[in-house]
C-alpha cells in the first residue's frame, strides 16, 4: 500500500499541490487525470520519492518513503518518465539491462539476462534489441523505455509491494500499442502490484482502470471506480467540456463522446 | 577467443605497447635495447650505470614516459567522467574551472620567481609551480560547486555555466599576470599552458601511479551510476542512484585527478575530449566498456603526441598542447561532422 497523506506542495510561492489523500491499493491500476500543468506529474514524483520538499506523509507498506534509501526503493519501485533525449550512442539491450540495476552490484547473474530475454519476447521487441536507441522511432523508443522500467520490478520481493509509475506511458503510441501496452500491463498487475499512470485519454481510464482520480489546479477532485464517479458534469468541471457517457450496444462498456 | 568484442582491446594494447617502446628509445638521444636491458641489471644490482645512456633511460626518458602513460590514461578517464556527469559530449576534463585555476595558480609563482630570494629560486620549477598550480585548481573548483550549490537547488547545468564563468576568470588573471611578466617569464607561462613533460621526475611518477590506482578502483563504483545518468537524472534516480551524493564524488575525484596532472604536466588541450569521442566509435556508450578502453587509448594518444613533440624539432622540443590539440582539433570536427549525419538520418 502506498499511502499519501495531506500532501501539499509549493514551487516558489506558487501551489502547485494542496492536501492530497490517496490510497493506492495493489492488485489495481490506479489512473490519474487532469488538464495539463493540473498537477499530475508532480503527484508521481512525489509519491515516487523524486521530489523530497514537499510537505505531508508519503508511506510505502507503513514505512515513510523519508526512511528508505534510494538504492532500496529502486529494487521495487520503478519510474517511466516522459521521453527525454540520450545524448550519446546506446543500444536497446544496453538501455534495457539498466532496469536491473538496482539488483546486482558489478556484474548482471544468470537471473537478471532471463528476465531481460522474457521481457523483450514479451513486449515483441526482439528485433530492435541491438539497435542504437537513438535511430528507433518516438514509438519504438517508448517501448523500449517500458521495457526497462518492467524489468525493475519485474519479480517480487519477499514482504514488498511492487510500484511501477508510468507518466502518460500512452505518449508517441499507435492505438494498436496502446491497446497492447494497456493489456500488458493488465496481466502484469498481481496481487502485490501497484501501478499508478497519468493519461490523457479518459476512455482508456474508463476501460483500463480500477480507479481514477481526477486533478485540477492541485485539488483531488474524485477518486474512485471510473465506471461509478465520472460523469459529464464531474468532466464539465475538471475539464471544462461538454460529454456524453453512452452504452456501447451488446457490450457491456462505456464510452466517452466529447 | 578472439572475438569482436574484445579486438579493441587487444589491438589498443598492442598498440600501446609498440607505442611505449618507441617513445623510451627514440628521442633526441636513441637508446638500444641493449642498453636498455643493461641499465635494468645494473639499477637491480646496485650498481652505478656505466654508461650516459643508461643515465638517460633511467632517469630521463623512462619517469618521462610512464608518466606521460599515467596522464593519458588519467585525463581521458576524466572526460568519459565529465561527459557522463553532465550528459554533454563536449564537456572537458578541466572545465569545470580546474584548468584555468591551475593556470593561474602557476602564472603567479613564474612572476613571482624575480622576487624571490636566490636560495628559493631552484624550487620553483619542481616544487612551487606544482604546489600554486594545485591549491589553484581545487580552489577554483570548489568556488565553482560552492557558487552553483548556493541557488536553491543544484543542477548540473548550473555548475557547468558557472564553471565557464570561472573559467575565463581564471584565464583573464593569468592573462594580466602574462601582460605584467617580462618576457622570459612570459614565455615560461605560455610554455607551461601548453603543456610539457621535460620535466618529469620519479616522485611524479609515484605519485601519479598512485593516483592511477586509485582511479582504477573508483571506476568499478562509477559504472552503473555514469551508464544510468545516459538516460537523465531523474532515471537515474529512479534506478537507485542517490544523485547528489555520487555527484560531490565524481567532482571530488576528477577535481583531484586534473590538479595533480595538471599541476605537475601544465595544461593538456583536447586529449579528454577528444579520446572519450574516438572510443565510443568503437565500443558503444556502456561506461563498462568504455573506461577501460578510454584508459589505453589515453596513454597510446598522449604518448604518441609526446614522442612527435619530442622529434619533430629535434633535439628541441614542441610544447604538447600544440600537438594535441593541431591534430586533436580535425578528428574532433571530422567526428563531429559523422555524427551530425547519423543524427539527421534518423
Amino acid at each position: 500500500m502506498l499511502k499519501l497523506q495531506e500532501i501539499q506542495y509549493n514551487i516558489s510561492g506558487k501551489q502547485i499541490l494542496s492536501n492530497v489523500n490517496i490510497d493506492f491499493a495493489p492488485g489495481q491500476l490506479h489512473m490519474i487525470l487532469g488538464p495539463n500543468g493540473s498537477g499530475k506529474t508532480s503527484l508521481m514524483k512525489i509519491a515516487s520519492g523524486q521530489i523530497e520538499n514537499f510537505q505531508g506523509h508519503v508511506s510505502y507498506d507503513n514505512l515513510s518513503i523519508k526512511e528508505i534509501t534510494t538504492a532500496t526503493l529502486a529494487t521495487y519501485r520503478s519510474y517511466l518518465s516522459q521521453q527525454n533525449n540520450i545524448p550519446f550512442p546506446i543500444k536497446v539491450n544496453e538501455l534495457i539491462q539498466m532496469g536491473r540495476y538496482p539488483h546486482y552490484e558489478y556484474q548482471a547473474t544468470k537471473k537478471d539476462y532471463e528476465i531481460i530475454h522474457a521481457i523483450i519476447e514479451k513486449l515483441e521487441i526482439k528485433h530492435l534489441q541491438n539497435r542504437d536507441f537513438n535511430t528507433l522511432s518516438g514509438g519504438e523508443q517508448q517501448r523500449v523505455q517500458f521495457a526497462r522500467v518492467l524489468a525493475q520490478v519485474w519479480e517480487q520481493t519477499p514482504g514488498k509491494n511492487r510500484y511501477l509509475f508510468l507518466d502518460e506511458p500512452l505518449n508517441n503510441l499507435d492505438i494498436q500499442y496502446q491497446k497492447y501496452l494497456l493489456q500488458t500491463i493488465q496481466q502484469f498487475i498481481s496481487d502485490d502490484m501497484v501501478v499508478i499512470m497519468v493519461v490523457h485519454d479518459i476512455n482508456w481510464a474508463v476501460a483500463y482502470a480500477d480507479k481514477v482520480y481526477l486533478i485540477k489546479e492541485g485539488n483531488l477532485i474524485a477518486q474512485g471506480n471510473p465506471i461509478e464517479i465520472i460523469t459529464p458534469s464531474l468532466i464539465s468541471e475538471v475539464f471544462n467540456i461538454n460529454s456524453q457517457l453512452i452504452n456501447v450496444p451488446g457490450e457491456n462498456k462505456m464510452v466517452v463522446v466529447y | 577467443m578472439f572475438n569482436k568484442k574484445n579486438t579493441i582491446y587487444i589491438v589498443s594494447s598492442i598498440l600501446l605497447c609498440l607505442i611505449l617502446l618507441a617513445s623510451i628509445q627514440w628521442g633526441a638521444v636513441s637508446i638500444t635495447n641493449q642498453q636498455m636491458t643493461d641499465a635494468i641489471q645494473h639499477f637491480f644490482q646496485g650498481k652505478t650505470a656505466s654508461s650516459i645512456y643508461e643515465g638517460v633511460f633511467l632517469q630521463i626518458r623512462l619517469p618521462r614516459v610512464l608518466l606521460c602513460l599515467f596522464s593519458g590514461a588519467i585525463l581521458s578517464v576524466s572526460g568519459v567522467f565529465m561527459q557522463g556527469l553532465f550528459r554533454n559530449p563536449l564537456v572537458e576534463p578541466g572545465i569545470i574551472g580546474t584548468s584555468a585555476g591551475a593556470a593561474f595558480g602557476a602564472s603567479i609563482v613564474f612572476v613571482l620567481a624575480t622576487y624571490l630570494p636566490i636560495e628559493w629560486k631552484s624550487l620553483v620549477g619542481p616544487l612551487l609551480v606544482p604546489l600554486f598550480a594545485f591549491v589553484g585548481a581545487i580552489l577554483a573548483t570548489y568556488l565553482v560547486y560552492a557558487v552553483s550549490k548556493s541557488q536553491q537547488k543544484t543542477n548540473v547545468l548550473s555548475i557547468l555555466l558557472v564553471g565557464l564563468a570561472i573559467n575565463a576568470m581564471g584565464l583573464s588573471g593569468m592573462g594580466f599576470m602574462t601582460y605584467i611578466a617580462r618576457d622570459p617569464q612570459a614565455r615560461s607561462i605560455n610554455f607551461w599552458n601548453l603543456g610539457t613533460f621535460s620535466g618529469a621526475n620519479w616522485q611524479q611518477v609515484f605519485i601519479v601511479s598512485i593516483l592511477l590506482i586509485i582511479v582504477i578502483f573508483s571506476i568499478f563504483k562509477f559504472i552503473k551510476p555514469l551508464n544510468a545518468l545516459l538516460l537523465g537524472e531523474e532515471e537515474a534516480l529512479h534506478l537507485g542512484v542517490n544523485i547528489k551524493q555520487f555527484r560531490r564524488k565524481i567532482l571530488l575525484i576528477n577535481t583531484i585527478m586534473v590538479a595533480i596532472v595538471t599541476s605537475f604536466v601544465g595544461v593538456i588541450g583536447f586529449v579528454g575530449l577528444i579520446v572519450p569521442h574516438i572510443v565510443r566509435q568503437f565500443v558503444g556508450s556502456d561506461h563498462k566498456k568504455l573506461l577501460p578502453a578510454a584508459m589505453i587509448i589515453g596513454a597510446a594518444v598522449l604518448l604518441l603526441a609526446d614522442l612527435f613533440a619530442r622529434l619533430l624539432l629535434a633535439p628541441s622540443e614542441i610544447p604538447i598542447g600544440i600537438i594535441t590539440s593541431l591534430v586533436g582539433a580535425p578528428i574532433f570536427i571530422f567526428l563531429l561532422k559523422k555524427n551530425l549525419f547519423i543524427k539527421s538520418d534518423a
